[in-house]
């Protein structure tokens, strides 16, 4: 006999249930509701003891609980800054440098979990069909858990980052305006960059620009406008990336009242959003290449990725539903689309080093 | 109760064959949802007239999405007998249907209630989504169960949660957290109702002999075929979708055993969901005033028969 225990906004045990401090051997699990309301009255919970919960082996929980698969979104841009500061032999300090990555990567794992854990206090995550965020709605972890790990990592961030304002006062004014901005769009006061129209725009700044130029200044260098467009391809990129997950839960995250740019396009006019969007991005990571890289990567990796864009703009214009599988392939064929974009890119600036290295070691011997 | 006309400008006698139409239409029907009305009404001491209006209301939109739905998935057979669009003609089916839900907004908006009127428009809205996005998924063989969920949600469990609101409703009984329990409850019924539904298209609890392999021989993936084709390539799902019969059905799945263990996996997640329908049903029963409190008695062997097909005694 499964023991449910519905609680309301108004009872004083709500955030604790939702929280799952209510108990230290039970855990509350948050039951999935078709009847989507935004004002959310009541939660009903599935409470199950929690030595019965099967979890995964530790290696199978931790990446989970870290959201490991989502980490490239930090390293990419160190690995590229780190790239381009080599093959213009820009003078580095790596000290600093590496501060500033590992800042960064506190900073992203903490923003990741407190998403994770406003989705959940929201109900949003569970409106998604496909949701990815198993520790918390398979009862791995607690909600508090999530919450606190979030705010340890942001704090381990802030800490790792004073040598840095320290050393480069700039990146301290950089994080800053970054918080200025935040504020102006009213991302703390809602908790969530997602849910509302244009918000998008600090994802891409957050994720691009400001990343980068925050990685340029803590090697000790000036901003240049090469850091800059590099960031503005890759944030870019990121934003597409968070359109096509949206593009993905339309139907359902409409029925709940949700206003992202990609609702409020609605399906047919988001299709063709996205259909020009990526275009525009494809052009603009030409125009980066045409100015800042080799000839040939330039030629070469546009056509190819002007190659696979084709089909799947194609079968995209095809799709006439929210639901079924026709969608899920299109969403599928976009994912993958981005993610050759990402090894291709990750591949030219392999091939950067090595050039780097070969032209090292001649001038050694 | 004969709830063919609430107002005597229903079916006038100028239109014969648009009230032959109606007759063929609902003879055979069991009128469930007229049936549930009535109960709800009963304990809510409804007057003849609302509990009319509401029954009428109700089963009203239940025939015209008959209607529209035989003329859609190209249906020759309503309860045994010619659909309407093969007997009257595909123009006569839509305009019949059209007018039963034109009644049902003269009726109810003649009743006053603005509330009831809203929340009937919004059930037919949901429904029309539901059907629009069912004939979306005709052909689609790895469709999910939780899509297909958001579907019958719209389609099937709408029609559920009216009849367990609307009587609130026409009551003047707007409380929040009643009527969002309400929802919960019925979309839980109207879920299982279809899930169960779905079951007879595999011979499972099939005690009105539906047809066999019905929905997938139409090109329609139910829930219970989402449910059981869950994890198979793309093969086996070629093998599932060509099945004639179900022995060829339970090979693409990997012989009859396994077929036997979906079946008892698929009523064990459907258990899950009655007995949170009973939860809600004790919370509805702390709510609910105490002179319509045994309602919940009534309310409860439903899962029985609409999920278990079990007959009342």
């Amino acid at each position: 006999m499964i023991h449910y225990k519905t609680v309301g906004k108004s009872d004083h045990d709500f955030l604790s249930y939702l929280e799952g401090s209510f108990s230290k051997t039970q855990r509350a699990l948050p039951i999935q509701s078709l009847n989507i309301e935004s004002d959310q009255e009541t939660i009903t919970f599935r409470l199950v003891e929690i030595k019965e919960i099967e979890r995964p082996s530790y290696f199978s929980l931790l990446p989970e609980i870290l959201k490991m698969r989502t980490w490239l979104y930090a390293f990419f841009p160190m690995f590229l800054i780190f790239v381009k500061n080599a093959a213009d032999a820009e003078p580095l300090h790596f000290f600093s440098y590496a501060l500033a990555c590992i800042a960064a990567l506190f900073t992203f794992l903490g923003l990741q979990l407190r998403n994770d854990y406003i989705d959940y206090i929201r109900g949003s995550d569970r409106l998604r069909l496909n949701s990815q965020t198993k520790p918390l709605q398979k009862g791995w972890l607690a909600a508090w858990q999530v919450r606190n790990l979030s705010w340890m990592f942001l704090i381990l961030a802030a800490v790792v980052s004073l040598p840095i304002y320290w050393m480069w006062p700039a990146v301290l004014y950089l994080v800053l305006g970054l918080v200025a901005v935040a504020v102006v769009f009213g991302v703390f006061k809602k908790s969530t960059y997602k849910f509302e129209k244009f918000h998008e725009f600090f994802v891409f700044l957050f994720l691009g620009p400001a990343l980068f130029a925050g990685l340029q200044l803590s090697m000790g260098d000036s901003l240049d406008k090469e850091t800059l467009f590099l960031g503005g391809i890759w944030g870019w990129l990121c934003v597409f990336q968070m359109y096509i997950k949206n593009f993905e839960d339309i139907a359902t995250s409409s029925q709940y009242g949700l206003k992202n740019t990609i609702n409020w396009l609605g399906f047919d006019r988001s299709k063709v959003f996205l259909k020009y969007n990526w275009l525009a991005f494809v052009f603009a990571f030409f125009i980066y290449h045409w100015f800042f890289a080799s000839v040939f990567s330039t030629w070469f990796l546009t056509a190819v990725i002007l190659f696979w864009t084709w089909p799947v703009l194609q079968k995209q214009m095809a799709v006439s539903s929210p639901l079924g599988s026709s969608h899920l392939q299109n969403i599928k064929r976009w994912k993958s689309l981005i993610v050759l974009v990402t090894i291709l890119w990750f591949l030219e600036n392999l091939f950067y080093i090595s050039s780097m290295w070969r032209w090292l070691n001649l001038k050694l011997s | 109760m004969d709830i063919k006309v609430y107002s005597a400008q229903d079916f006038p006698a100028y239109l014969p064959k648009l009230s032959r139409l109606y007759d063929d239409l609902f003879s055979d029907g069991k009128g469930f949802r007229a049936k549930l009305i009535a109960v709800m009404a009963r304990h809510l001491q409804l007057d003849h007239q609302r509990q009319l209006l509401l029954a009428q209301t109700i089963e009203f939109i239940h025939n015209a999405s008959l209607l529209h739905d035989d003329l859609v998935d190209r249906s020759p057979l309503r309860r045994g007998k010619p659909a309407a669009w093969t007997k009257y003609t595909p123009e006569y089916a839509v305009l019949a249907g059209d007018y039963l839900l034109a009644r049902v907004m003269v009726n109810l908006s003649s009743h006053g209630n603005i509330h009831l009127v809203q929340y009937t428009a919004e059930i037919i809205s949901d429904l029309l989504e539901g059907e629009w996005l069912q004939d979306s998924v005709i052909g689609d063989f790895f469709v999910s169960l939780e899509q297909l969920d958001r579907i019958h949600n719209l389609k099937t469990a709408s029609l559920f949660k009216w009849c367990l609101r609307a009587p609130f409703i026409a009551k003047q009984d707007q409380g929040t957290e009643l009527h969002q329990l309400l929802n919960e409850c019925g979309t839980i019924l109207g879920q299982l109702f279809q899930r169960s539904d779905d079951l007879l298209d595999y011979n499972i609890r099939n005690h009105e002999g539906k047809a066999i392999l019905g929905d997938l021989k139409s090109g329609y993936l139910n829930s219970f075929g989402a449910f059981a084709s869950r994890g198979l390539d793309r093969n086996a799902i070629d093998q599932m979708v060509r099945s004639k019969n179900l022995d060829d059905f339970a090979k693409a799945l990997g012989g009859h055993e396994v077929f036997e263990k979906k079946v008892n996996e698929f009523d064990h997640i459907n258990q899950e969901m009655i007995d949170l329908y009973q939860h809600h049903l004790k919370r509805l029963e702390q709510i609910l005033p105490a002179s319509s409190r045994s309602l919940v008695s009534d309310l409860k062997p439903l899962t029985d028969l609409l999920y278990w097909r079990k007959s009342r005694s």
